[in-house]
């Protein structure tokens, strides 16, 4: 599987050897806001930052969970990652080849070979449609079957995903949620892509229902070498699915790193304090204070400096809201909080540990004095 | 893997129409009496209309009796005849047709107009919407009667600028209903969905979006319908309609009014029927609109 | 033991459809102490916020809400006419909903919707009568200087909000969701209530907010000793807020029990299914379990465990009627199973599995079906006459239907 190529490659950083599957440089996604006719000839348009330099890459056969709280731009950067946005700045590299501007056939090329599975399988479903006509559209479009074959498929496509051919013909409404997502999952798959845009899949399910698609998901990713990046606001999905996982705040990736790294030494105060503040299900319990108070503040005209200054429980003071902190490698820097105990173990992996970054004014100073103030011993 | 033999993505279609949506249409239409109703008038209406020429009794034109005959229904004249001495039961039977025929062009023209408009100005939104509905502003201020007169004036009458004259006015009702419907379906995420599959445009617009915008459209159709009747008997009346001596209900109507105190039916019978007609296109729209409603359908 | 705030006994609540009568909620009984927070933990369409519901008494005229018993201090909720319940809601039971932009009025602002639920509620004398509040509606607005002003000020301080003078004059959009579910909890506050039902108030949340929110909850609760029936699907939430907890599954209570008990040592199937698919931050697992199949109709429901056909212990007993079985060993609160493997005659190995059922352990059900609460402790079981004459041993429980989604990975 591909963690275990990742983990046992001897080559420095994975990313400078192997050309990732999808990578991002500088992405910028700015939308203006609503404004009146008049108001468009007098004021200046403001502008919403959703997403705000962003880079990142994909390896193949690789999961990069995206998570981040509601309006920090994930929803949005994962419709630019698959060109259902257009990128107001930055570049989009897809198998080696810029994606950026590509438009009319050869935008509908790349659609063959990215796929978005959606966040709400009700509305991402078109309710006067069958579900074999929604699974069949793709494989009308992109010419790859009809007749006899593309019913073939279609069956073949529904046992993959766990559904059965009687559910070929009904409407979406007929079907539940999980069900629901299984049509979802089943159309994305339909052109065998390379790569799958996942949206909040399993955050409008229930609980036992989630379990099973992440279990799909994981499922048809060993199957097909599928990519996925997996955007979630729940960290503990996110973990379970991810090979790498990238925290998102306000328009820009605040840290990113392995799996193992972000869950089990996490060093943004941010990723420290989200984590902190999942309600746990084992373990002592304990009803423990929230570390991050207030809202996130408004992507129109974000704080100064560091974004997440205004809520960090780990404020240091100017330097914060002087200069915006750039995203760095933690490895070897001071400045970091040691890893607790049991999850060192695992953490052990050397080379790869340099791909674990964060964009935090903590790099480089002491690491007792951030040990003195951490809020959470 | 086997496939069943019932199973068919294409689905069965009838005249281009899907059976399913007709079986639907014949359920809604069972269950409920009103639609029921609705589908008896207009078809009997519809037939009378279509089949005028073999089913009237006499010619509409011929003035063979005698003026202002009572109704009567042992008579020769069972509805009576009217100023000139023609039989009012083949008028109103040949009316049937222009007033029908107008109703619904003038409204068909109005429908395909403004919801392609509509259709364009909500997808694609920005300078286009505003251009498009800008210039809907424009109709709507425009008063249709002024332009029926203009039309009139320039083409002379004729059904075929009556159609247009009625049919003008209501670009602006599709046009807006369709625009709103669309702004809203365009956030659902199918929609995006339907991109990200690689569909172009037109094929979102006619495969995702329009579908889902037609139940108000119906609703909207058959309200019309109803009024472009109306406006035909208006124009009629007003002598600005189709020519003086042809039968239309609207026409009729308005002959009667000089004889209203001595002879009652000739515009009392039009009326009536103006008033059925109006009554079964809405019921029949109304069961149409459930019918096409998948989310009404109740699941197994 | 004192008497519970609320004591709610066999409730079932049922509606009818165009397909057959639909049972929500079947055969209910729980009972929340004074300050205690009680959760009701279930899955959607379990049936968990139509039992806050019927409770309440706000499901429109479809609804059949039957019970042998709902108590709230000392009142029969069910004996209550409608205006006097109108007086009990707002009042000594207040509820939160999931959306607190719908809840509340968008064109008010939310001082003003706080002062009215005070002056309704609150014994602040001034007058309420319809009048009076059309002339503070639409023409005087609430005094600033009014008790009634001045209590949804404190109110809003109470909860969190700073600046309350300056919020109580925002209109709720004016506010993030976090700060509108703080507005929502000052506005069920506002009658002084002794027990607050609140469903799925985190769940439109962000997880920082959630936490927040949370924390407002229970710290309101400690303080003013208010009892809360908290219902959501998320354990987690459970977990860290809740003291007993109810698992609801397919319009059943399936277990009852002390958060601890039941999350540390489950005995239902379906609890111990359900805390096994969880994903969760600290374990490693490759694969998540699942619980294979889907949630039965609820239409004309059949007799015996709704979970039988997804249940991997099922066997010979399940299609009986379900009935109460009380675990008594070191126990930090009553906890109760409905499920047959706790039957004392069943036989069960190391795994779980039922390896012996001898007839005793038939006789024994049969006499508490038939004794209708035959049950040897406190608790009421009163299993309905409906479901008590269906269901033979027909041993069908190996051909384990599967319906919809099926999953096996």
């Amino acid at each position: 599987m591909s963690t275990d190529s990742l983990e046992t490659s001897t080559a420095p950083a994975a990313e400078s050897t192997d050309e990732p599957l999808l990578r991002a440089t500088g992405l910028r996604k700015y939308f203006q806001t609503e404004t009146g006719l008049l108001d468009r000839f007098l004021g200046e348009p403001t502008h919403v930052k959703a997403v705000d330099g962003v880079n990142l890459a994909v390896g193949e056969r690789e999961t990069l969970g995206l998570v981040g709280e509601s309006g920090c731009g994930k929803t949005t950067l994962g419709r630019v990652l698959s060109r259902l946005y257009d990128p107001s700045a930055g570049t989009l590299e897809f198998d080696g080849e810029e994606i950026t501007d590509l438009g009319g056939d050869e935008l509908k090329r790349l659609r063959k070979r990215v796929q978005v599975i959606f966040q709400d399988p009700m509305s991402s479903l078109n309710p006067r449609k069958t579900a074999s006509e929604i699974v069949a559209k793709p494989l009308e479009v992109h010419d790859i079957a009809s007749g006899a074959e593309k019913r073939e498929r279609l069956a073949e496509l529904f046992d993959e995903v766990g559904l059965q051919e009687s559910h070929l013909d009904r409407y979406p409404h007929e079907f539940s949620g999980g069900q629901r997502q299984r049509i979802g999952i089943a159309r994305a798959l339909a052109v065998e892509p390379d790569l799958i845009i996942a949206d909040e899949p399993v955050s409008a399910l229930d609980v036992s229902v989630q379990a099973q698609i992440i279990n799909l998901m994981k499922r048809l990713q060993d199957k097909y070498g599928l990519s996925y990046v997996f955007i979630a606001h729940d960290l503990s999905v996110v973990k379970h699915i991810s090979d790498r996982v990238a925290v998102m705040y306000l328009g820009k990736i605040v840290e990113r790193g392995r799996k193992e790294d972000i869950f089990g030494n996490p060093q943004h105060p941010y990723t420290r304090a989200l984590l902190h503040s999942i309600p746990r299900v084992d373990g002592e319990r304990k009803r423990h204070e929230s570390l991050l108070e207030g809202n996130p503040p408004s992507p129109i005209d974000p704080p100064s400096g560091c974004r997440f200054r205004t809520r960090c429980p780990e404020y240091l003071g100017d330097e914060c809201a002087g200069t915006e902190p750039e995203l760095r490698a933690v490895a070897g820097e001071s400045g970091t909080v040691p890893p607790p105990e049991r999850v060192e173990a695992i953490s052990t992996g050397g080379e790869s540990s340099a791909e674990h970054a964060i964009a935090c004014h903590w790099l480089g100073r002491s690491s007792e004095r951030r040990e003195n103030q951490d809020p959470m011993s | 893997m086997t496939v069943s033999s019932r199973f068919d993505t294409d689905g069965g279609r009838v005249f281009g129409l899907r059976t399913d949506l007709i079986e639907q249409f014949i359920g809604t239409v069972n269950r409920d009496l009103k639609a029921k109703l609705g589908v008896v008038i207009v078809t009997l209406f519809v037939i009378a209309a279509i089949f005028a020429p073999e089913l009237a009794p006499y010619d509409p034109m011929a003035q063979d009796f005698a003026p202002l005959q009572a109704p009567a229904l042992s008579s020769e004249t069972p509805l009576g005849t009217d100023s000139f001495g023609r039989d009012l039961l083949s008028r109103l039977m040949y009316g049937a047709r222009i007033s029908l025929g107008v109703g619904l062009g003038a409204v068909l023209f109005g429908a395909i107009s403004g919801v392609l408009l509509g259709l364009i100005a909500g997808f694609y939104g920005g300078w286009i919407d505003d251009l498009l509905m800008r210039g809907v502003d424009v109709m709507w201020a425009f008063p249709w009667l002024l332009i029926a007169i203009m039309l009139v004036a320039v083409f002379g009458q004729g059904v075929w600028n009556v159609i247009v004259a009625v049919g003008f006015a209501y670009i602006d009702d599709f046009a807006r209903i369709t625009r709103g419907e669309v702004l809203s379906i365009r956030e659902e995420e199918y929609v995006l969905a339907a991109e990200s599959v690689g569909l172009g445009d037109l094929e979102i617009v006619f495969e995702e979006v329009f579908p889902n915008t037609v139940a108000p459209i119906i609703v909207q159709f058959t309200v019309l319908v109803a009024r472009a009747m109306l406006a035909e008997a208006t124009l009629s009346f007003l002598g600005l309609g189709v020519k003086p001596s042809t039968p239309t209900w609207g026409a009729l109507l308005g002959q009667g009014r000089d004889f209203i105190t001595t002879a009652w039916w000739i515009s009392i019978l039009p009326g009536v029927l103006i008033m059925i007609t109006v009554l079964g296109i809405n019921l029949f729209g109304d069961a149409l609109r459930d019918a096409f409603d998948v989310r009404e359908v109740d699941s197994e | 033991m004192s008497e519970p705030l609320l004591d709610v006994r066999g409730l079932t609540t049922s509606f009818e459809t165009g397909q057959g009568r639909l049972t929500a909620v079947d055969d209910v009984s729980f009972s929340i102490e004074e300050g205690e927070v009680f959760g009701v933990v279930g899955e959607s369409g379990s049936g968990k916020s139509v039992t806050a519901l019927s409770v309440m008494r706000l499901l429109d005229d479809a609804g059949t809400v039957e019970a042998d018993e709902v108590r709230f201090d000392g009142t029969d909720l069910l004996s209550l006419s409608e205006s006097e319940m109108r007086s009990v809601r707002g009042g000594e039971i207040s509820m939160i909903f999931q959306d607190p932009m719908t809840s509340l009025n968008p064109v008010m602002t939310i001082g003003e919707q706080i002062a009215e639920v005070v002056r309704h509620h609150g014994d602040v004398g001034e007058r309420t009568g319809f009048w009076s509040e059309m002339r503070r509606k639409y023409v005087t607005g609430t005094s600033t200087e009014s008790r009634s002003w001045r209590r949804a000020i404190e109110l809003l301080e109470t909860v969190g909000i700073p600046e309350p003078e300056q919020r109580a004059t925002e209109y709720p959009h004016q506010l993030s969701g976090g700060m509108r579910q703080r507005v929502v909890i000052a506005q069920a506050l506002a009658g002084d209530p002794s027990l607050i039902v609140a469903d799925e108030p985190t769940t439109a949340l962000d997880v920082s907010i959630e936490a927040q929110i949370l924390n407002e909850i229970l710290e309101l609760s400690d303080e003013f000793g208010i009892s809360v029936m908290l219902i959501t699907h998320d354990l987690g939430v459970v977990r860290e807020t809740c003291d007993r907890v109810a698992v609801m599954y397919a319009s059943e209570f399936m277990e009852t029990g002390h958060v601890d008990d039941l999350f540390e040592d489950p005995h239902h199937p379906y609890t111990e299914g359900l805390l096994a698919s969880i994903p969760r931050i600290d374990d490693d697992r490759e694969w998540l379990s699942v619980i294979e199949g889907t949630v039965p109709d609820l239409i004309d429901k059949p007799p015996g465990c709704p979970f039988q056909d997804r249940c991997e212990y099922a066997f010979d007993l399940c299609d009986r009627p379900l009935v109460e079985y009380e675990l008594d060993s070191n126990r930090r609160a009553r906890h109760a199973v409905r499920c047959h493997r706790e039957n004392d005659r069943v036989r069960v190995d190391e795994s779980g599995h039922v390896t012996d059922v001898p007839d005793e352990a038939v006789a024994a059900l049969e006499r508490r079906i038939e004794a209708g609460d035959g049950s040897s402790n406190d608790a009421t079981v009163a299993e309905s006459t409906v479901r008590a004459d269906g269901g033979s041993p027909t041993g069908g429980f190996d051909e384990t239907e599967r319906r919809g989604d099926r999953d096996e990975y």
